[in-house]
């Protein structure tokens, strides 16, 4: 009898720990950042002074620019490529097909440092390929594009592919069967995919580290190198930035989610 | 940023001047009364020949805006940016690219130098096209046993390793305080205590605090350093290069750190941290430029160059890093304060204790004891 009381208090203070864990840090660094405290580790008064400061700042101002760039990009390549091969790897039979579906894992499994290392070396000793926009887009196509792959695949299950023949038999080619009846369908899933990504590609640190030439230091990288003489506060700032982006993204999802699911 | 009151006290003095004997424009800074040699138009004409740019390599945050931003206009070069957090990622970003484009490294330390040169990555200097630097350079700069005449890099300031302590906490009047033997043996202090987060500069302030040269490789000396360390680590709170935020909350009482980082938190952060110049001696070194040998922009480098050693510029950047110049005639332009910080005037016969850059420490036995020290350190 007492016992069982006792277990739901463990886990609902197990469950608060964790949650708290998850979310002191970032509420602590959103406070912070409105707190006119010089150094950013203190409430001394609300001020909108360092969200200025940010602003002005030309090279935060540049890779959050950057950035933004890249994240866009990204989100629309991957997803493109990411629905293609989902569609294949779904609709198609051939020979290593479940090999090519579990590979397409291998950027989401390789610990970040050894795919960064290898792509750099990839990039300047075989592709000579200039490092900047390019390099860092294609690495980003590269680790984002699986999420886009295992997302629609997942709503690919859940179609009635009755529909697709139906629109074949009634004299719809495989072009116009795509995108008038499945692409409608897979559009929640695809939308929920590029909301995934975004952030993914914004925030991602340790592949970009590696990729990045001369000129295109990405925010994350900037907030890195800034920690010897950057000013506390604007990191706060740039923090907030970030979780907004973040959570703002997740949001997108979850509406989308819940729209794919009324349906 | 901000500059002190006492340059701005001299800008309205000389303003004051210039009015009464008539002088009419020139630019109202104390610094222009020293010549400008500007570079021979063949390197102008090489800048423009390159595309007017100049990818800069630097640390982020430290350097004025405005230096890059007045030589941009003067110029019309562009200036592309790029920053790392600590010199060794200079190092290993070079060894994994050798042939990365930056026209200009801004802000080592001569031991990178000495690392990267042997692998081809440093270029020789065009003095033609430096002038400024030709003429500003105090002599004893140009003397440095690793790069005699200065070829491969231009120090653009100073730097001593030393430590800085908080004035409200620590009580400084006991025998023997302004010593590294106090930062490693005292025990009133433990816990309260930050070090840097650097083989060299912990290992080398070690070794003169037994009596040694920063730079030695001498494995009994290294292992009496090793020992020293070990003891003072339960003391220590973190291995930290950057500890501002420790020194600004006031959880770190004492700190290894370098003698511009202390006058920076000194002069804008917590005015009751002063430094100590170690009496044993400490090392002394530059923090050096080079040109990369994957530059596509080496004229607008030079350029770029000779214009940090133009007068009035070199006494914006010192005045904003607070590193002691290695500019003649910068020094004269600082407020009296900084001019009393430790390191930026020597005393009398303090520099005989000194050890300089010395490859023995960044090479061979001596680098391999050390990295062994460190790891132990850190395990």
């Amino acid at each position: 009898m007492k016992r069982k009381k006792i277990a739901p208090k463990i886990l609902a203070g197990l469950s608060f720990l964790v949650y708290f864990f998850l979310w002191a840090p970032v509420i602590v660094i959103i406070i912070f950042s409105f707190s006119a405290n010089r150094y950013g580790v203190s409430w001394d008064g609300f001020t909108m002074k360092w969200y200025a400061d940010l602003v002005q700042n030309a090279a935060v101002k540049d890779a959050l620019i950057r950035s933004t760039i890249i994240a866009l990009v990204t989100v629309v390549v991957s997803t493109l490529i990411g629905t293609l091969t989902a569609y294949g790897l779904f609709k198609l039979h051939f020979k290593g097909k479940h090999f090519l579906r579990t590979s397409t894992l291998l950027p989401i499994v390789m610990p970040e440092v050894v795919t960064g290392a290898a792509l750099l070396v990839f990039f300047t000793r075989f592709l000579n390929l200039p490092l900047g926009y390019p390099s860092i887009i294609i690495a980003h196509i590269v680790f984002s594009t699986p999420l886009a792959v295992f997302v629609i695949l997942g709503r690919m299950q859940r179609i009635d592919w009755a529909w697709e023949e139906a629109a074949m038999d009634l004299g719809a080619n495989r072009f116009r069967t795509f995108t008038r009846v499945i692409g409608p369908q897979l559009m929640p899933a695809i939308m929920a995919a590029a909301v995934l990504i975004f952030p993914w590609s914004f925030d991602d640190f340790v592949i970009t580290y590696f990729v990045a030439g001369i000129g295109s230091t990405t925010l994350p990288i900037y907030v890195y190198s800034q920690m010897r003489f950057g000013a506390t506060p604007i990191i706060n700032t740039i923090g907030t930035l970030f979780v907004a982006v973040t959570i703002g993204a997740l949001f997108l999802s979850r509406a989308i989610e819940k729209k794919n699911a009324g349906r | 940023m901000k500059k002190s009151s006492l340059t701005k006290n001299g800008l309205i003095l000389m303003m004051a001047v210039s009015f009464i004997l008539g002088v009419l424009a020139g630019p109202l800074n104390a610094a222009s009364k020293y010549k400008d040699y500007p570079v021979p138009k063949a390197c102008l004409d090489a800048v423009k020949k390159e595309g007017s740019k100049l990818y800069v390599y630097n640390w982020a945050e430290w350097w004025p805006q405005e230096l890059f931003d007045d030589f941009s206009k003067e110029f019309g070069v562009e200036v592309i940016f790029d920053y790392y957090a600590d010199t060794e990622e200079v190092v290993a970003k070079f060894k994994l690219n050798p042939k990365a484009p930056y026209d200009v490294v801004l802000g080592c330390s001569p031991f990178n130098v000495m690392v990267l040169k042997p692998m081809g990555i440093v270029s020789k200097l065009n003095y033609d096209w430096l002038p400024n630097v030709k003429e500003y350079m105090i002599e004893g700069y140009t003397k440095r046993a690793f790069d005699p005449g200065n070829h491969y890099q231009i120090p653009d300031s100073g730097y001593a390793t030393l430590w800085a302590y908080n004035s409200d906490k620590v009580d400084d009047s006991v025998p023997g305080f302004h010593t590294w033997k106090f930062l490693f043996e005292n025990e009133k202090y433990a816990g309260r205590i930050t070090m840097l987060d650097n083989m060299y500069d912990v290992t080398g302030a070690a070794l003169k605090s037994l009596g040694y040269s920063w730079t030695s490789d001498n494995e009994a000396e290294l292992m009496e350093a090793k020992a020293l360390i070990l003891k003072q680590k339960p003391r220590v709170m973190a291995y930290d290069s950057w500890p501002r935020r420790a020194q600004v909350e006031g959880e770190a009482w004492l700190s290894g750190t370098w003698d511009g980082d202390a006058w920076l938190v000194h002069n804008e952060d917590v005015p009751a941290l002063k430094a100590v110049l170690p009496e044993e001696g400490t090392l002394i070194s530059a923090n050096t430029d080079f040109i990369p040998t994957g530059a596509k922009h080496p004229a607008a480098a030079h350029l770029f160059l000779n214009y940090l050693y133009r007068p009035e510029v070199n006494a914006l950047l010192i005045e904003t890093i607070g590193y002691p110049p290695a500019h003649k005639h910068t020094m004269e332009f600082m407020s009296d304060e900084m001019k009393a910080w430790p390191g930026f005037i020597l005393p009398e016969g303090y520099m005989e204790k000194c050890d300089s850059d010395d490859e023995r420490m960044v090479t061979g036995r001596g680098k391999e004891i050390r990295l062994q020290i460190w790891e132990e350190l850190k395990r």
